[in-house]
């Protein structure tokens, strides 16, 4: 009786302290950033050695010119889909009415190049490692991106490396609207390999093939970004709010290099 | 000098697992080889031995994961607990029964992660998720984990081996 009196405390604490733990996320402790200092260069050197073995037997035994020419051409296509979605924004924003006359236009931001060196352990959370940290300009709540769309935000930052959230976690908020309509809303990752468009409004015009962009509304993510197509569109009978699924643009088990969007005083000093 | 086995073996596994096996098995069908480890130390290391590096690893990998912290920390001593409590009662050399032992520790820590995942959200597209996550898991468990565990006792042996050699060389 004694031992099974003291199993339930035990659980009871446990179940507790995860509570409270699970709702502290703002926080990284000095345990948590020596423990992925530790561990992280190892994953580093694997990532490259693998990524070298990789790119010996591709290039130099298999079609060499071939690969190089579709590498050359997936960094136009990436590039052109990008510079197509910039002007679709363009285009969009110039057929409305602007009655604020110091508009600020959003510039092309300051970005650097980061490797994924490692991904999360459990297929319940959605989270990477990138060799980018505090002595590269990266700061908590820092975009990441791809070309692609939107990856991620950092929620870690140790000296060299950082730990990103992707939009397909469950902790993960991206304040959004459909880039027809203008609707607004949030994207909200469901453990799956899908996100939720929450708190769209029921009688705002969401449609199956919508595309979701950004709105730089967070203060995170600047606007504009692409983040999914729409997946499916629910509206139930109840509720003010419209029940939309969105397939992301980004394909995350793929994601072996990241765009890290700087913040402002990083970009005045250089990222250094 | 054990402790040295035990922090190369963490070490190895977790690389493994985060780093090589993303990039050679997209998609996070593979169960967490950790959970080898546990039950590793729980069935063949006194627990003096097996708490403290048991707290280190889930440690690290509450560091590693964006899981909220302390859950791989929780699910890995439960599950050395539960070994410790099951060894004094069944025989710990049976093959079917270290199956069987495996398949339970990684169905374990995937329920533990689920339910801090579905009570946060109820949705029922997670339970269809967590289906198929479970069963792929349980079998990869149960095709690798055995062949992961006889490598761990060989290597632990060969070290003790080493060891051994070591301290009757100096002895001389």
């Amino acid at each position: 009786m004694l031992m099974i009196a003291v199993v339930i405390v035990m659980i009871v604490v446990n179940v507790t302290v995860l509570t409270v733990t699970s709702r502290r996320r703002s926080s990284s402790s000095a345990a948590s950033r020596f423990a992925v200092a530790l561990v992280a260069p190892f994953q580093s050197a694997v990532t490259k050695t693998m990524g070298f073995a990789g790119d010996v037997w591709f290039d130099y035994f298999h079609l060499v010119s071939v690969a190089k020419e579709n590498k050359v051409l997936s960094v136009r296509l990436a590039e052109s889909i990008e510079q197509n979605n910039r002007l679709a924004e363009m285009e969009l924003s110039n057929r409305r009415l602007r009655y604020f006359l110091n508009l600020q236009i959003t510039m092309q931001e300051n970005v650097l190049a980061a490797e994924v060196i490692s991904r999360d352990p459990s297929p319940w959370f959605k989270t990477l490692i990138i060799d980018r940290g505090g002595k590269d300009g990266l700061a908590m709540g820092t975009a990441v991106v791809v070309a692609e769309g939107v990856a991620g935000q950092v929620i870690e930052v140790s000296d060299h490396f950082s730990k990103v959230l992707l939009i397909t976690d469950r902790n993960s908020a991206v304040d959004a609207l459909v880039q027809r309509t203008r609707a607004r809303g949030v994207i909200k990752g469901d453990a799956t390999d899908r996100c939720l468009f929450k708190y769209a409004l029921r009688k705002h015009d969401v449609r199956i093939g919508d595309i979701i962009v950004s709105s730089g509304l967070d203060g995170v993510y600047p606007k504009g970004l692409r983040i999914g197509k729409v997946a499916e569109v629910v509206r139930s009978n109840a509720g003010i709010f419209q029940e939309v699924t969105v397939t992301p643009f980004v394909d995350f088990e793929k994601i072996e290099e990241v765009l890290v969007v700087l913040p402002v005083d990083s970009r005045e000093t250089g990222g250094q | 000098m054990p402790y040295l086995f035990h922090l190369s073996a963490c070490c190895s596994l977790i690389i493994l697992q985060t780093t090589v096996l993303p990039v050679l098995m997209p998609g996070g069908q593979l169960y967490d080889l950790l959970i080898v480890l546990v039950i590793y130390l729980g069935l063949r290391r006194p627990l003096i031995e097996s708490l403290p590096v048991t707290a280190g690893v889930g440690l690290v990998m509450d560091s590693l994961s964006g899981t909220p912290f302390g859950l791989y920390l929780s699910s890995y001593l439960w599950l050395l607990m539960g070994i410790t409590w099951l060894i004094q009662y069944l025989h710990a050399g049976n093959v079917f029964l270290l199956v069987f032992v495996i398949i339970v520790g990684v169905l374990f820590e995937n329920l533990v992660f689920f339910a801090t995942v579905f009570l946060a959200e109820p949705r029922g597209e997670l339970v269809r998720a967590a289906a198929g996550t479970l069963l792929s898991q349980a079998m990869w468990a149960a095709a690798t984990g055995p062949m992961l565990l006889a490598l761990l006792v060989s290597a632990q042996e060969r070290w003790d081996g080493f060891l051994a050699g070591l301290s009757a060389g100096n002895g001389r």
